[in-house]
């Protein structure tokens, strides 16, 4: 556990949004109310923290619209690992106990 | 709609120019998908536009995120200061060609109709540019007393102090390339007040800043640009792990650190000698 990064209030409800499946950015925006401006930022450092993985939309072949595809975003191992430590109260005290004893 | 959508995906273009070439592509597809279906799921223009200026933040942070390699023609000093002059001469030939079309037109029949339109007669104009070119020239040189010093760890100060001084002069002589730069910037909107006040000095501005910028990003000693920018730190963390830029020099004189936000009462930027 002592290579998960810390993370800001913000990145962890953006994280808790995307296991919650929001998995594209306006729907996280809408998700957590935040402004794109906040939320993209917050999805490119979580990336290259390798807690959560970006993909392109798959479209069917058949399909002749101009929609252009979308980039979708999923939780990597080590994201839901953050997340489960993060939502563990015994884990949590144990972190606030040890930073009060500090 | 569609015109909306035409003018976010222009806007999303122009600011894609910011990025570093690399992440370009990409940025722009993320965007420009997100904002059709935006667009075409029913929300209102306001929110769409919302969402589209959100994308300046996330380019200001990806440019922090990821320091921009500099460009060949500015890599070396003598490449840096040709450029400059490249930029210069014909800045200069023009400059020349309207100073004397203006006074043409100033004993032409015409000067009543040009002084009753323009606010600045055309003398005037010179001589406030005369007395803004030089306080410009004495802000340059403000700015080059308060040249940005790194902490150097090195015993050989004799060195260090030869190529610092190469590097004022080297400092000093971008400076007046850009004072001659603003000067003809003047001269060519002469006719034109507003742009002549607030564009031309606005572009001063960021020339000096450029400056700045490009000497704290400069090897010390061979006076080279600077590459392979590495960040370090967390902006949240300021005090005990400093957000700042490593760079290297190319030819192996030694490391650079630059601090992102600087704290008063500390020198910019820390020198680590290699060789």
């Amino acid at each position: 556990m002592d290579d998960l990064p810390a993370l800001s209030p913000a990145s962890v409800l953006v994280l808790t949004s995307i296991s919650q499946g929001q998995i594209y950015g306006y729907s996280i925006m809408q998700g957590t109310a935040m402004p794109s401006g906040t939320v993209y930022p917050i999805l490119s450092r979580l990336e290259k923290a390798e807690l959560i993985i970006s993909r392109w939309q798959e479209r069917p072949p058949e399909e002749k619209d101009q929609r252009p595809p979308r980039k979708y975003y999923s939780l990597t191992v080590k994201g839901e690992a953050f997340l489960a430590t993060e939502n563990d109260p015994l884990a949590t005290s144990v972190q606030v106990g040890a930073e009060s004893a500090s | 709609m569609r015109a909306t959508l035409v003018f976010q995906r222009g806007f999303l273009w122009g600011t894609a120019c910011a990025l570093p070439a690399f992440a370009r592509a990409e940025w722009l597809a993320t965007w420009s998908a997100e904002v059709w279906h935006i667009q075409n799921g029913g929300v209102g223009w306001k929110e769409s536009w919302r969402f589209t200026l959100g994308s300046v933040a996330d380019i200001l942070a990806s440019r922090r995120d990821h320091p921009q390699e500099p460009s060949y023609l500015i890599h070396s000093p003598a490449g840096c200061l040709l450029t400059m002059a490249l930029v210069n001469a014909p800045l200069a030939l023009l400059g020349l060609f309207s100073s004397s079309l203006y006074r043409n037109l100033w004993f032409n029949p015409l000067r009543d109709a040009i002084r009753g339109r323009t606010v600045i007669p055309v003398f005037n104009a010179w001589h406030q540019q005369l007395y803004i070119a030089a306080l410009c020239f004495l802000i340059a040189i403000v700015v080059a007393a308060a040249s940005p010093r790194p902490r150097v760890f090195s015993e050989c100060r004799l060195c260090w102090n030869m190529s610092f001084n190469r590097a004022v002069l080297f400092y000093l002589t971008k400076l007046l390339l850009a004072t001659s730069l603003f000067e003809y910037g003047l001269t060519l909107t002469a006719l034109l007040p507003p742009l002549q006040i607030y564009g031309s000095v606005l572009a001063y501005v960021c020339m000096l800043r450029w400056a700045i910028r490009d000497q704290q990003q400069r090897c010390p000693v061979c006076l080279r640009r600077l590459t392979s920018p590495v960040q370090f730190g967390h902006p949240s963390c300021s005090l005990l792990d400093r957000d700042l830029q490593e760079y290297v020099c190319g030819d192996g004189h030694g490391v650079m650190h630059i601090p992102v936000a600087p704290l008063s009462g500390e020198s910019p930027q820390a020198w680590l000698p290699l060789i």
